[in-house]
């Protein structure tokens, strides 16, 4: 699927996504998603034959964001969602969609605490058990920066 | 699936086994915990994290330009390959031209670095089915390329080679002699290693038709590199998203048909064989000029996300950072291949002989501290 | 760290333990019977397949033929502790490792050496960070160490010097055992 075709499928499809300048950022198109669209958004992606890149998290003020990135085997085209975390620090999950999500989103509760609602087996999966609430990628007191300062503020859906 | 000894048992008799961290088909320190069923093993449950060294969070404390030897640290078979995508990345945040001799000097190094790689990949894979002799030439093949990158980086292993706007040294005429005597040897050994590996009928037995891949489950997984092309799917990142000077080479993508371990080796081999026509064809059409642009002191980057992707030896490798105006980076995160290769382990091993399983594993070629990062 | 106190205990334990019984036993009452097995023990020293990083592939690369580390009899690696009596710690100790090295390295039989492999081996190498939440500065706060190999990653060629560097400390002599010398230095790889 070319990248501009897949830019107008997900407007159809009523997830807010724009083109990207490839050559400054590195992915083709950019999604602003609400927390509860996270499940149709990748359901329409598997429906449409992209795979998982990576999934992550960023910590800035006023809400951790997440990262979702998707490829497509046969053309280039890689779709980078953002999603900002709700007050109630948890998202749907989507291991149970892409299997792959499963690691990426548990290594992400490791690093950021980010709770995946509906993970069949959110336990640590890189850290030692002493070390499970350690959160060590959250920002100190201090260092935690605006979207707007980090240049993500744009992509808040 | 049920087999012959629970029907006669009943699923009572099952027990687990712990495999790792010191094992030596898991390469390195990977645990595995597994539900037996006799020989047969019907949940699989790696762990992992025994070689986290905290990548993403030393990037967080440092300079952009501190990150580089990290780089070579984590994929620690295929430094030349990380070193590539970190180097890119910065290089497309902050527009740094490089001279066209040091893009193809960089081609050049980091197909040997893939080479060396999958030489080091299958290697041990034969010597995890049991075949001591094949890691033996591989490795006196290796030492050929190490003693060239040596030369020209001053390390063996973990090299630190590229920088922003080029690389730290040009290479000379020994290392374009060296280069060439090598692809003339390597082209000589492969069908050795056909005969050797290849073609043994005791190989093709223990690894036809273990642990296959499909599309779709390559797509639920994110799996990427020869793991995919075994599959019959010809994703490279060189040729779907070109970086550096790939789109100017002629080669091809050498794909498996039935996405089993046996394919996955056979693209691996064949791989070989297309990075020394890509080397080939560099070393032709090497350009004279500078090897290095004189670098800013400090670099700093402008707020904002930026996501650089390279084909690492193992599959695709993606650096997605965010720059916050300052010259450390806000977060960077590191999406490595090896992670989600192994990621299916669970779906792909049930049900499976535990020495398929270590087939199967092996045939994914880890490396641990990359999965762990 | 609940492995610092372990390890503490068991350097107490050693310290009860009968000294001869842990180095050879009653064979070591009679000077030239201990001189004779510490030279066979010397030359034939059975490390433990255990890499965990970057150092390994340089442990591999220094078992392979170019360097080969069977020339100095040190080239049996076994899969299992209770068969070997040197364990080369070759890369990045992590807390979630620490306990399983120090379950390898007790049930490793008497006597036991421990070569430290790299940098991070020895003091925690690059990962000795400020932020440093994971990894274990240094081996030798968990297992005793005999002889620390430098280098990120050391060549295979150091690891050798440090297996002679460890014959030295068994045997009392560096070449405890006369190796003979080539006459003519082959070369094995020509250089073109």
């Amino acid at each position: 699927m070319k990248s501009s075709e897949a830019v107008i499928k997900l407007n159809e499809a009523g997830f807010k996504a724009e083109p990207a300048e490839v050559t400054r950022v590195g992915y083709h198109v950019t999604v602003a998603l609400g927390a509860d669209q996270i499940r149709p958004f990748a359901e329409w992606l598997l429906s449409e034959g992209f795979f998982i890149d990576f999934l992550s998290a960023v910590d800035a003020s006023p809400a951790i964001q997440l990262i979702y990135q998707f490829a497509h085997f046969d053309a280039p085209c890689r779709i980078h969602a953002q999603v900002s975390l709700p007050d109630s620090g948890a998202v749907d999950t989507i291991s149970d969609i892409y299997q792959g999500a499963d690691w990426h989103e548990r290594e992400t509760r490791d690093f950021f605490g980010v709770v995946f609602s509906g993970h069949h087996n959110l336990v640590p999966l890189i850290l030692c058990d002493e070390d499970k609430d350690l959160k060590p990628l959250l920002k100190k007191e201090g260092a935690k920066k605006s979207l707007a300062d980090i240049g993500l503020g744009e992509m808040v859906a | 699936m049920v087999t012959k000894l629970e029907k006669i048992a009943g699923p009572k008799h099952r027990f687990l086994l712990n495999m790792g961290p010191q094992h030596p088909s898991t390469h390195g320190v990977l645990r595995i915990v597994l539900e037996m069923d006799g020989e047969y093993a019907m949940a699989i449950d790696p762990v992992l994290g025994y070689g986290h060294r905290m990548h993403e969070k030393m990037a967080e404390g440092r300079p952009y330009n501190g990150f580089y030897p990290n780089t070579g640290r984590m994929d620690y078979l295929g430094a030349i390959l990380f070193s590539h995508g970190y180097v890119g990345l910065l290089e497309r945040m902050s527009g740094a031209e490089v001279p066209e001799r040091a893009e193809f000097i960089r081609v050049i190094t980091a197909e040997l670095n893939r080479i060396s790689s999958h030489l080091v990949g299958i290697g041990a894979y034969v010597l995890d089915l049991g075949a001591f002799t094949p890691i033996l030439y591989a490795f006196d093949d290796r030492e050929m390329i190490l003693d060239m990158l040596e030369a020209i980086t001053g390390s063996r292993l973990t090299y630190c080679y590229f920088r922003v706007g080029g690389v730290t040294k040009d290479i000379d005429d020994t290392f374009i002699r060296r280069a060439r005597a090598f692809i003339d040897r390597m082209r000589s050994r492969l069908p050795m290693y056909k005969d050797l590996v290849t073609d043994n009928l005791i190989f093709l037995k223990r690894t036809k038709g273990i642990g296959i891949i499909d599309r779709d489950m390559a797509a639920r997984y994110g799996i990427t590199g020869p793991v995919l092309r075994g599959s019959g799917i010809s994703y490279d990142v060189r040729k779907s998203e070109p970086y550096s000077v790939y789109d100017r080479f002629d080669f091809d993508i050498p794909v498996g048909e039935n996405g089993d371990s046996f394919d996955r080796y056979v693209v691996r081999m064949e791989e070989i064989a297309q990075s020394l026509r890509i080397i080939e064809q560099a070393l032709d059409a090497l350009p004279d000029g500078p090897v290095m642009v004189k670098p800013k002191k400090k670099l700093k980057l402008a707020a904002g996300g930026c996501n650089y992707t390279v084909e690492a030896a193992r599959g695709s490798l993606s650096y997605y950072l965010v720059g916050d105006g300052s010259d450390t980076p806000y977060r960077l995160k590191i999406r490595v291949p090896s992670y989600s290769n192994l990621s299916p382990l669970p779906e792909l091993c049930k049900g499976m002989l535990l020495s398929d399983l270590v087939t199967a594993m092996g045939s994914l070629d880890l490396v641990i501290p990359e999965i762990d990062r | 760290m609940k492995e610092i106190e372990r390890y503490a205990q068991f350097l107490k334990d050693e310290s009860e333990a009968d000294s001869t019984e842990l180095q050879g036993g009653a064979m070591n009452s009679f000077p030239l019977t201990e001189q004779v097995l510490k030279v066979c023990q010397a030359n034939s020293l059975w490390p433990l397949t255990f890499g965990l990083a970057c150092c390994a592939i340089e442990m591999m690369a220094a078992g392979m033929a170019r360097i080969d580390m069977a020339r100095y009899g040190a080239e049996v690696f076994r899969p299992s502790a209770r068969q070997c009596d040197l364990l080369i710690v070759s890369g990045t100790v992590t807390k979630k490792m620490a306990p399983a090295l120090m379950t390898l390295y007790e049930q490793m039989p008497y006597p036991k050496w421990v070569i430290a492999m790299g940098n991070c081996a020895i003091s925690g190498g690059p990962f000795k960070v400020e932020d440093n939440y994971n990894v274990i500065e240094g081996v030798d706060r968990l297992i005793p160490v005999d002889v620390y190999v430098p280098g990120c990653p050391p060549r295979p060629e150091a690891l050798i010097e440090g297996i002679l560097k460890l014959q030295e400390k068994i045997a009392g002599k560096r070449h405890p055992w006369p190796q003979r010398k080539m006459k003519d230095a082959v070369k094995v790889h020509p250089i073109p």
